[in-house]
This record gives C-alpha cells, structure tokens and sequence, in this order.
C-alpha cells in the first residue's frame, strides 16, 4: 500500500471508452507552463536583493551572486531529479509523478516564502532550489512517455506541445510575479514572500488541472486508421530497450552529443541576448528595444518547439537535426557579418531562425529517442539523456562570457566581440552534425525481452 | 482497439475544448505580454 490513495494508481488511469486523447496535451501543457515558471526567477532576483534597505541593498541584504545560487541549485536538482526518478515515474504512471511535481514545485515555493519572511537563504535553497527542483525534473519528463503512448503516429508534434509549454512558463511566469509582488508590496514589505506563497499555492492549483485530467492508453489501444503495419519503418517505434541497458549503447551517447551541442550552442546566446544587440548596434538599440529582441527570442524558442518538432513526424529525426546543425551553423557563420553591415531586420531574423532550432533541439528528442530505444522507458531514458543540458547549461553562459571578455581585454572592440563566439558555436554544430550523422539503430543485444535479462557483458562472452 | 471519431460524444468534445482553454488562457495572456515588449524593437 502506498502512501497516496489508490485515485493515483497507474492502473486506475486506463481511459475509458470514448475518451478523446486530445485531452492528455493541455494535461501535459498545464504541467509545463507552470514548471518553466524557472527561466524567470531572475524577475526575483532585484527584489530579493533589497529585502532590508527597500531602495537599495544595505548591509545585511542578500549580494546578488547569493541570490544566483538559487537558480542553479534549482537547475542541478532538475538534472538530478530526471535523473534519478525516470525509472520510478515508468512504474509508477504519470498521475503520481505529476502530483508529486505539483508538491515539490508548489511546496517548494511555499518554503521559499517562509525563507525570504525569516530572511534565511539556506531556507529558500533548500525551498525552491532542491524541492522545487525535483519539482522541475519530475514535472519535465512526466508527461512525455504518456504523450508518445496516446500519439503513436504523431510523437513530435505531441511531446513539442508539452515541451513548448516549458518554452511559454517564463512569459506567463515573469509578469505573474510581478503583478503579486506590486499587490503585495506595502510599507513594510516589499512583497516577495507574500508572491512566492500565493505562486505555490497558484502553480499547484493549476498544475492538479494536469494531474486530474491525465490518462493512459488501453493496451492495444492505437489512432483510428493507424496501422504500424503499413507507416514506413523509421516512423515506427524502435524494439524497446531498457532504461539501464539504454545507456550503455553507442546511439544514446551520440544523441547526448547531439544534445548537448544544440543547447549549448543556443543557451550562451539566450542569456546574453540583451547585451549582445546592444554592443552591436550601439546607439541604435537601446535598452527597451533590446528587451523586445529578448522577447522575441523567447517566442521563437516555443515556437520551434512545436513546429520543428512537429515537422519531424513528416522528414524524420535525423534530418530535423541534420537541417538545425546545417542551418545553424550557417547562421552563426552569417550573424557577424549582419553586424558589421548594420542590418537590424537581418540581425534579428537570423537569431529567431536560431532559437527556434534551440527550442526544435529540445522538443525533437523525445521522439528521437521512441525511435530508436522504443516505447517502454522512453521517459526515464530522456530523463537520463537531460543530463546533457546540464552541462550545456553551464558550458555555453561561460563560452560566451569568456570569451566576449577575453576579446575585449586584447582591444577588440564591443561591437565585434561576439564574433568569435559565433564562428565558435558554428563549428560546434558541425561537430553536432556529424554525431547526429552517426546515430544509428540499437544493436538488437539490447533489445528488451520478457525473459530474464542476461547482462550483456555475459552474454557478449558467451557465458 | 481503436479511437474513432463516431466514439467520441459532444459532451467529451466539449471536455477537450474546455481543458484546452482553461490552459490556453493563461498562455495567450503570457505571449500578449512578449509581443507588446517585442514591439519596442521596431519602434
């Protein structure tokens, strides 16, 4: 017996007769919306700094590098939580593990609030950095294996609606705190704590209309007029491949490349978006245009999401990414060049065709991976495959900085030191390219039988 | 077993169109918010 009532059971999700499985995106994308919430938590950041002089930081008030660890922290528990609860979440179905991300997500929150009243950071660490980001790493990977399970003949389009919504979460999440934290704000208090407990209590809330509406397919259950039998073999379902087996097969490291790559070409650039047009272009940007480009980037980035993905279900996987490492690459190539020839519209176009491929990168791979490691574990081997982001997550910022720095300080000036870094992520999608070039089928060894899994150690040596 | 169209009631279409707006909303009020900073950028 478990700890939730059976209401929460895998088997008690099996949707009945005449239940629409367009029903189970939106349960998906009420998820999503609320977890992407994370990408802006710096709206927090200038606020929290100040929680002692109001107006300005005074002694005793949080430094913002302080302040900075509570994204991270969030971040690493996401990696680590996809990680760590992938297998669980397959056992225990998406219900469970979309309600316990509501929880950790909303409770987390909650936490925080009581942190940021005590003025104690490790509270709002432990709050919204370790709970609220297992929150985030259950809450991503929830939704996927289920969405593959209802949209057989069409996966990508299906987890880039998901996936999209964790695109959106910062559009609503940015404006959301800022209008609690303004109704809440009073003589005494700038009204952070009061946001973050009504945001917990507001993301839970929304994030049950996903719970409550989530199902599963009958088994045996497909689309009408779908017959894998007569769908062309590399739009089918690869044999499934256990999760612990997964990752020890050359096609998951090359999609974990291929990942990796993608992101960190895109992730550098996001965060520094609004700097980056403005040294360009000095003097004919300015800081309200440059919060538009950044805007802007961020609707690409959802965009991509579903219609790359989406588009991946007519050419197939390999060629979606072999056209955003192409592509890419060529654009990156071209952007300096933009630049230095005072392009503003060319400029900006280039950059939305670029994070819409970032965002495709990140929407694209759970169909990716049915297609090659099947049904079975899809979602707690995507789950391991998002440690790929971490690291790009870490690895692109410090490219970009770096070297913007490191070009400043040999007198380069401001308006061409992000050259370099573009030449630099063009050829890290050309490396991309050739690992996704590779990808290719599982060895069969891998494959999943019902009967007692033999290691493949022992199997390779015959004993 | 499959789905079909015929299986699928109004009530249950109006379940779908319901949840999809219930989440829609939100959304749409979110990208309302990036167009309207966007436009800065051609101003």
């Amino acid at each position: 017996m478990g700890l939730l009532p059976a209401y929460f059971d895998k088997s008690r999700l099996i949707a009945p007769l005449g239940f629409s499985r367009w029903r189970v995106p939106p349960a998906a994308l009420a998820i999503h919306l609320c977890i992407g919430q994370v990408y802006a938590f710096s709206v927090f950041n200038l606020p929290l700094s100040r929680l002692i002089g109001r107006t300005e930081s005074a002694p005793g008030d949080w430094p913002l590098t302080t302040i900075g660890w509570i994204f991270s922290v969030a971040i690493v528990f996401l990696g680590l939580s996809a990680f760590t609860f992938g297998r669980w979440l397959e056992d225990a179905g998406p219900r469970k593990a979309m309600f316990a991300s509501a929880a950790c997500f909303g409770g987390g929150f909650l936490i925080a609030s009581l942190g940021v009243a005590l003025h104690k950071i490790w509270i709002v660490y432990l709050g919204y950095g370790v709970l609220g980001g297992i929150g985030l790493g259950l809450g991503y990977i929830s939704p996927v294996s289920t969405l593959i399970r209802w949209f057989p003949d069409r996966p990508g389009m299906a987890t880039g609606m998901a996936i999209m919504g964790f695109g959106g979460g910062a559009m609503v999440g940015a404006p959301l705190a800022v209008l609690l934290m303004n109704f809440f704000k009073s003589d005494s208090s700038p009204g952070v704590a009061q946001a973050f407990a009504a945001m917990g209590v507001l993301y839970f809330l929304f994030m049950m209309i996903g719970v409550m509406t989530v199902r599963l397919p009958a088994p045996g259950w497909r689309p009408a007029g779908w017959d894998p039998s007569h769908v062309s073999a590399r739009r089918v379902a690869a044999p499934d491949v256990h999760v612990d087996q997964a990752i020890r097969t050359t096609p998951f490291w090359l999609l974990w490349v291929v990942l990796c790559l993608n992101v960190t070409a895109g992730i550098g650039v996001l965060g520094q978006a609004s700097p980056m047009i403005q040294e360009t272009f000095t003097g004919r940007i300015d800081a309200s245009a440059a919060a538009g480009f950044v805007g802007l980037l961020s609707l690409a980035n959802m965009a991509g999401r579903f219609i790359w993905s989406s588009l991946s279900d007519r050419i197939g996987r390999k060629p979606t990414y072999m056209i955003y490492f192409a592509l890419g690459a060529a654009l990156y190539a071209s952007v300096p060049a933009t630049g230095r020839a005072g392009s503003v519209v060319l400029f900006v176009l280039f950059y939305v065709l670029i994070m819409s491929m970032y965002g495709g990168g990140f929407a694209t791979i759970p169909a990716y991976l049915r297609d090659r490691f099947g049904v079975m574990h899809v979602g707690a081997i995507h789950g391991r495959l998002l440690t790929a982001w971490s690291l790009a997550g870490v690895a692109g910022p410090v490219l970009v900085n770096y070297i913007r720095e490191y070009q400043i300080r040999r007198g380069v000036p401001a308006s061409g030191a992000y050259s370099f870094t573009m030449y630099l992520m063009g050829s890290l999608l050309v490396v991309g390219f050739i690992a996704n070039w590779l990808v290719g089928n599982v060895d069969p060894q891998y494959h999943y039988t019902t009967e007692v899994q033999i290691p493949h150690e022992f199997r390779r040596t015959g004993a | 077993m499959s789905e079909s169209r015929e299986g699928i009631d109004r009530a249950e279409r109006i379940r779908v169109l319901l949840t999809w707006l219930v989440v829609a909303i939100p959304a749409l009020w979110g990208v309302a918010q990036v167009v309207k900073r966007a436009m800065a950028l051609f101003r």
